[in-house]
């Protein structure tokens, strides 16, 4: 038998913790604002007229934008690691497993080292980059994918490899190198806010329109028997998430620990069923990254991937206590 | 009736199967027999679609499955793999509710008659009270009962096992066997590739041998010999009455030699007949 909890249950919790990690990241910051202004600030608007226009300007052009880049990379990560997790029938695989993270890393430390600006667009040429190496390398015809996971093995090894000799030599660089990988949102502005909505949508439609497939993909039955064209449903997945990511990664750098365990942490609470997994991992994702960026701003600024490991790595050990 | 007319199979470059033909009749359970890559569970993977055939034609009445999609197929054909693989804590009955996906609209979830057949196929196989049970956790003959159910779901007109009974005790075995039967009673075309010449004797109607990748005898399973199953096998084989209903047992004969070495030292195997 057994011992799940209701899945109404999940989406009331991730939902209230959402609405919490929000209210925190809105609330919280150098700027102290009263909860009476914050919510006054919040009715009037974006276009709002007050006399309080620096907290209006904190509250909408800073601390929004943070806020929704913080829950829309959390989401897009915990529902690209539940895609992958189920296409590669791998509980280690996250949706850097292809190598977009090391891609990102690398285009954008080589945009720093050299010192010629467009990190972010460094960022994501380099994680398209290793991404087109990663299908030409282990792409095949007939919809294995253990070449893909392969290629995604060696292409991340070479790129870091590749980043680390460029930290070896990077001198007085090397801390903002080792700042933009460790992932932050410090810097995040309205301008950030659409490609992440893409990101966002993208994941959400594949999760709409693919739950059924994931469920037969990851529970170990024959897709084809089923009537799944498995090669171009893992393309159309891996790609479409690993683009995504993609998005997310080169704007903020590489966030650990969502992608990984938050399925994981929502598939032990309200099992592995994709249809409330991905919602609820969406969700779950997004309000865990909304708390961390949170704590990370209380705390000197410090990397948001970071405190996503500090905030969600015990809870999940003691899950994993219980479950034992 | 499933129709498969000249298939050709190569995999990597070699052909693994010749030009095979074959006629499975609805109402008839029709066992493929034959040694180790001989082209058996080959040959149910091309009707599947899984694998590509290199030439031939596979129909079932008039559809040419060429001619439909994956998802069409697998409303025609359903299938009982060798290897039952779980790889996530489903329940028994979520497991065994996949097998309605292939009936299912693109934006469709399972209903409540979904449910109701993933349920009722579950009793059949002998699995009732399994429903919450996670697939991870069941013995090797209840994952295999789980994964007939899964099939039995899929509700299709032509069924496909790939060795069924190989996890399973004389008991279970039997179960399926009798299962088997009751499918052919629905007028379904069943079509299953087996080792256990024993479980083919006592549920199929029509037994293919197959040899090297090739058709090497089609004949009613009441025709069967020692001698065909000799020369289908390379060893010797006893085939002995069972009860008093004509039914019979088919039994290889150990040559006390020894396989291995038996050609080197007599110069051929030893005939039991």
């Amino acid at each position: 038998m057994i011992r799940r909890l209701p899945a109404s249950f999940g989406y009331c919790a991730v939902f209230s913790a959402l609405c919490a990690g929000a209210v925190c990241g809105l609330y919280f910051g150098d700027v102290r604002l009263t909860m009476d202004e914050l919510f006054e600030m919040l009715r009037l608007g974006p276009f709002g007229v007050t006399e309080e226009a620096v907290k209006h300007s904190v509250v909408w052009s800073l601390r929004m934008p943070r806020v929704l880049a913080a829950a829309m990379t959390g989401a897009v990560l915990a529902c690209g690691g539940v895609i992958f997790q189920a296409v590669l029938r791998n509980p280690l695989a996250e949706p850097y497993t292809l190598g977009v993270a090391s891609g990102a890393a690398f285009g954008a430390s080589a945009a720093i080292f050299f010192g010629v600006g467009f990190i972010t667009e460094s960022a994501f040429a380099g994680s398209m980059g290793a991404l087109f190496l990663v299908w030409m390398l282990g792409g095949r015809k007939d919809g294995d994918i253990s070449g893909t996971i392969l290629a995604g093995v060696i292409v991340g090894s070479i790129l870091g490899a590749a980043l680390t000799l460029l930290k070896a030599i990077a001198g007085e660089r090397l801390s903002a190198m080792v700042m933009w990988m460790m992932g932050s949102f410090a810097a995040a502005r309205w301008s950030d806010v659409l490609p992440l909505l893409s990101a966002l949508s993208i994941v959400l439609l594949l999760s709409g329109f693919y739950a059924r497939e994931l469920d037969i993909m990851a529970s170990g039955s024959d897709g084809k028997t089923l009537g799944i064209d498995v090669s171009r449903v893992c393309l159309i997945l891996l790609g479409g998430v690993s683009f995504a990511v993609s998005l997310a990664v080169s704007r903020f750098g590489v966030i650990g620990f969502v992608g990984l365990v938050v399925p994981h942490l929502v598939r032990m609470l309200f099992g592995p069923g994709h249809r409330h997994l991905l919602p609820l991992s969406i969700a779950g994702g997004a309000s865990l990254l909304c708390l961390a960026d949170t704590l990370a701003k209380g705390w000197n600024e410090l990397p948001a991937g970071v405190l996503t490991v500090l905030v969600g790595g015990p809870v999940f050990c003691f899950l994993l206590w219980r479950r034992n | 009736m499933l129709s498969v007319k000249n298939l050709s199979v190569a995999l990597s470059g070699s052909a693994i199967l010749k030009d095979v033909s074959l006629d499975a009749g609805s109402g008839r359970v029709t066992a493929l027999l034959g040694p180790n890559g001989s082209g058996k569970s080959t040959l149910l993977k091309a009707i599947l679609g899984v694998i590509k055939k290199t030439g031939g034609k596979i129909a079932f009445k008039d559809t040419d499955f060429a001619s439909i999609d994956l998802k069409a197929r697998a409303r025609i054909c359903s299938c009982v793999h060798q290897n039952v693989l779980f790889s996530s804590p489903y329940t028994v009955l979520e497991y065994v509710l996949m097998g309605r996906y292939p009936h299912l609209g693109s934006f469709d979830y399972y209903g409540l008659s979904d449910y109701r057949m993933a349920r009722e196929m579950i009793k059949r196989v002998g699995l009732a009270g399994f429903e919450e049970r996670i697939v991870t956790t069941l013995s090797g003959g209840e994952a295999a009962r789980t994964a007939i159910a899964q099939a039995l779901t899929q509700d299709s007109p032509v069924m496909l096992l790939d060795e069924p009974t190989a996890a399973l005790d004389p008991r279970h075995s039997m179960i399926v066997s009798e299962i088997i039967g009751e499918l052919a009673a629905e007028k379904r075309v069943v079509l299953m590739a087996v080792h256990d010449v024993n479980m083919a004797l006592d549920c199929s109607d029509r037994l293919i041998f197959l040899k090297n990748g090739a058709v090497y005898k089609d004949m009613d399973s009441r025709d069967i010999t020692g001698g065909i199953l000799r020369d289908v096998y390379d060893i010797p084989w006893e085939i002995l009455p069972v009860g008093n209903d004509g039914r019979r047992a088919a039994i290889p004969v150990r040559n006390l030699i020894g396989l291995k070495y038996a050609g080197e030292k007599t110069g051929g195997l030893i005939d039991a007949h």
